[in-house]
């Protein structure tokens, strides 16, 4: 008991060194810690992210973009693709099932993806977990919107509140709008006025809108009567308390966390996407269409940014790709999540072992540092080694103080520097879930943590040898004179 | 058992080939109740001597019986563990471990004696710090820097004392102490080894404290150095 006091007050009697040595360590530690867990994170919801889908189908381009852009909602949106196009694909018998996606807009920062109620269905993540909802349920009408769990604790929505979409992936984008015929004059020109046009140069991304002007066809839609009350101008104070009220899009569904990017997501059925950009063209609004006359309109889509299918038999893949790259009508190109996952780990292995090896450098170089405080205050402490060379320790049991000593050190570190990691997850969290995708889920101590704390803690020891050789032989030299 | 605490026949030391120090004894014994002060300059071979009595040193040539048994060529652990078990000693100066409590100070003397262990009460640090007029109550929580020199001498005899080891041995323990305050401590010294039979090497520079020992030597008396 006495000796383990022993060390403990020994190690507070030194406690300035020792704290720079074990933040210096803590410090080390906790950036491995990091790093391993963001890597794992990114690499564990990339592959939750993209299960069962066999084939990603897009506007030809770069494998990695299409996937990235269309899976992760990460980057520009890719070209995008014609709707006879989905049709054409989704006649080839080798499909199972196939969900058009339509990106390109968002909703205060989060991305929207137009599809369609099969995209709830047929999608899974994490190796084959179904998406559920946690309230509500999916679009029955062209303004539904449903939310991923993320969009719904950050901004605070529930059910049945109303929503306003953004043209474009900034959150300075202009808002696309709707009102009602029955909106006076003078309201009219002061919502015009309100719109802001300045900005729009940078959504050239939206060049697959260019067509829309020429499709207002003007089929009846009688069902489409009832959504007159979903017209809404905005969220904008300067429309609070106006006779019609501000109509958009209105939330139907939240989804469970799934710890993907569908959390981050707004869903709008594709109808949706076609209603809110009639009377655009390309990143510009050019007529100001009212609800009625947009529920007039035919509201099929007129492009797509890609399309998720499955086949019947997975085998069957490289004959689909051959299919896709054959498609004359467009130049289009199928895209395998998993391979294409796997050639960007094969990029970023590399990137990842500098990373690991480089932290394990700093944890080196930290140990050092305690290799060099230990060796400088053995001098100071051969008084000490005298005294307990002259109650009976021996030579081993004093260097045994010391390897103590290190466990001591080493195993602080380790808790702080994972106590330090939490923090700065915590701090950081936010932050990488909404701009890299990267969720950080758990904290809890995985295997590779342990090997590396195992590691540290006999790295310690190891580092321990030095000075325990040099205090062994001081002991035997000094014997039960005291050096002061 | 035998009566002979330590005997040193015919013994031997030299440093290593290169520095000429050597030291030799022809005879030592030191038995039950004695009493020693051994006097003499410094360099004329104390720490030396002592360093051999307790095996931290070892001898080219000659026997050490620590109570009957011969050391020179057993291990080095062996040793430890005799002079954890049968030894105490006191220092010429800084004896306590200055960052841990007066209490943990004392019981470090028999941390390392499972022997000790056995023979200690757990009232043993009370009993002695009252026998060495240290104030139990005031003290024992005290961390050991913070108590005077006189006290911090004191605290490094209960040290030796405790468990009652058969040799105690003392460097020049009062050398950093006042005339007064090194009478008291010898005196104290005496009072608590009266009850057993413990032997006591004292060694000292000069010996003005000799009149309570029994046998007052010069280093030369014991030891032939030889420091060419």
């Amino acid at each position: 008991m006495i000796k383990f006091t022993l060390v403990f007050q020994s190690l507070l009697n030194r406690w300035l060194s020792c704290l720079l040595i074990i933040l210096t360590l803590a410090c080390s530690i906790s950036l491995y810690f990091t790093v391993s867990r963001i890597q794992e994170s990114v690499k564990s919801s990339f592959k939750n992210t993209v299960s069962g889908v066999d084939s990603v189908v897009a506007a030809r381009g770069g494998n990695l973009q299409i996937l990235l852009n269309s899976v992760f909602l990460i980057g520009e949106p890719s070209a995008p693709i014609q709707w006879n196009t989905y049709k054409d694909i989704t006649d080839n018998k080798k499909i199972k099932w196939a969900v058009p996606i339509s990106l390109g807009d968002s909703h205060k920062g989060f991305r929207v993806i137009g599809t369609t109620n099969n995209y709830f269905k047929e999608i899974k993540y994490s190796s084959g977990k179904n998406i559920e909802f946690l309230l509500g349920n999916s679009f029955n009408d062209v303004f539904d919107v449903v939310i991923g769990s993320v969009v719904a604790s950050k901004l605070n929505y529930d059910i049945g509140e109303e929503v306003a979409i953004t043209h474009g992936l900034s959150e300075v984008g202009e808002v696309h709008t709707f009102h009602s015929e029955d909106m006076s004059p003078e309201e009219h020109a002061k919502y015009e006025d309100h719109d802001d046009h300045e900005d729009h140069a940078k959504h050239e991304e939206h060049d697959d809108h260019e067509d829309h002007a020429k499709h207002e066809e003007h089929d009846d839609h009688e069902d489409h009567a009832k959504h007159e009350d979903h017209a809404k101008h905005e969220k904008d104070d300067d429309h609070a308390g106006h006779d019609h009220e501000n109509l958009g899009f209105k939330i139907t569904g939240i989804l469970k966390s799934t710890g993907t990017p569908i959390d981050n997501a707004v869903f709008v059925s594709l109808a949706g996407i076609e209603a809110m950009h009639t009377g655009w063209i390309g990143n510009q609004k050019v007529i100001d269409v009212s609800v009625e006359q947009i529920m007039k309109n035919e509201l099929e889509p007129k492009t797509i940014s890609a399309i998720f299918l499955s086949l019947n038999n997975r085998t069957q893949i490289f004959q689909f790709q051959r299919d896709v790259l054959n498609y004359k009508k467009e130049a289009i190109s199928s895209v395998m999540p998993g391979i294409t996952l796997s050639r960007l780990w094969m990029l970023t292995g590399n990137v990842d072992k500098a990373f690991k090896i480089i932290t394990f450098f700093i944890i080196i170089i930290a140990l050092l540092g305690m290799i060099a405080m230990t060796i400088a205050g053995l001098n100071s402490r051969r008084r000490e080694m005298a005294i307990l060379r002259s109650v009976g320790a021996s030579p081993t049991n004093i260097v045994s103080l010391l390897l103590v000593e290190s466990i001591i050190i080493s195993i602080i570190s380790c808790i702080a520097g994972y106590i330090l990691m939490i923090v700065i997850f915590s701090l950081g969290k936010d932050y990488l879930q909404n701009n890299y995708g990267i969720f950080i889920d758990s904290f809890s101590i995985k295997n590779y943590d342990l090997q590396i704390i195992i590691t540290i803690i006999f790295a310690a020891l190891v580092a321990t040898i030095v000075p325990a050789i040099q205090i062994y032989k001081n002991t035997l030299r000094d014997g039960l004179s005291v050096k002061s | 058992m035998s009566k002979n605490l330590i005997s040193v026949e015919n013994l031997n030391y030299s440093l290593g080939n290169n520095t000429k120090f050597s030291l030799k004894i022809n005879k030592f014994i030191l038995k039950k109740s004695d009493s020693f002060l051994i006097y003499g300059d410094s360099g004329a071979g104390k720490s030396t001597f002592l360093n051999l009595l307790s095996g931290t040193l070892r001898p080219q040539e000659g026997a050490i019986n620590i109570l009957g048994k011969n050391i020179v060529d057993s291990s080095s652990a062996v040793k430890d563990k005799i002079r954890g078990d049968h030894f105490g000693i006191v220092f010429q100066t800084f004896n306590l471990l200055p960052y841990i409590t007066v209490k943990n100070n004392i019981l470090l003397g028999k941390a390392y004696s499972n022997r000790k262990q056995l023979l200690s009460s757990n009232d043993e640090v009370k009993i002695l710090m009252d026998k060495l007029s240290l104030n139990y109550k005031d003290l024992v929580d005290r961390k050991a820097y913070e108590l005077s020199i006189g006290q911090q001498q004191r605290v490094a005899v209960a040290r030796a004392l405790i468990g009652k080891p058969e040799i105690i041995i003392a460097d020049e323990p009062t050398s950093a102490l006042d005339q007064d305050n090194q009478k008291e401590f010898i005196n104290l010294l005496f009072k608590s080894l009266d009850e057993n039979e413990q032997g006591l090497i004292m060694v000292s520079h000069d010996k003005k404290l000799s009149n309570k020992f029994k046998i007052v030597k010069n280093i030369t008396e014991i030891c032939e150095v030889n420091n060419d």
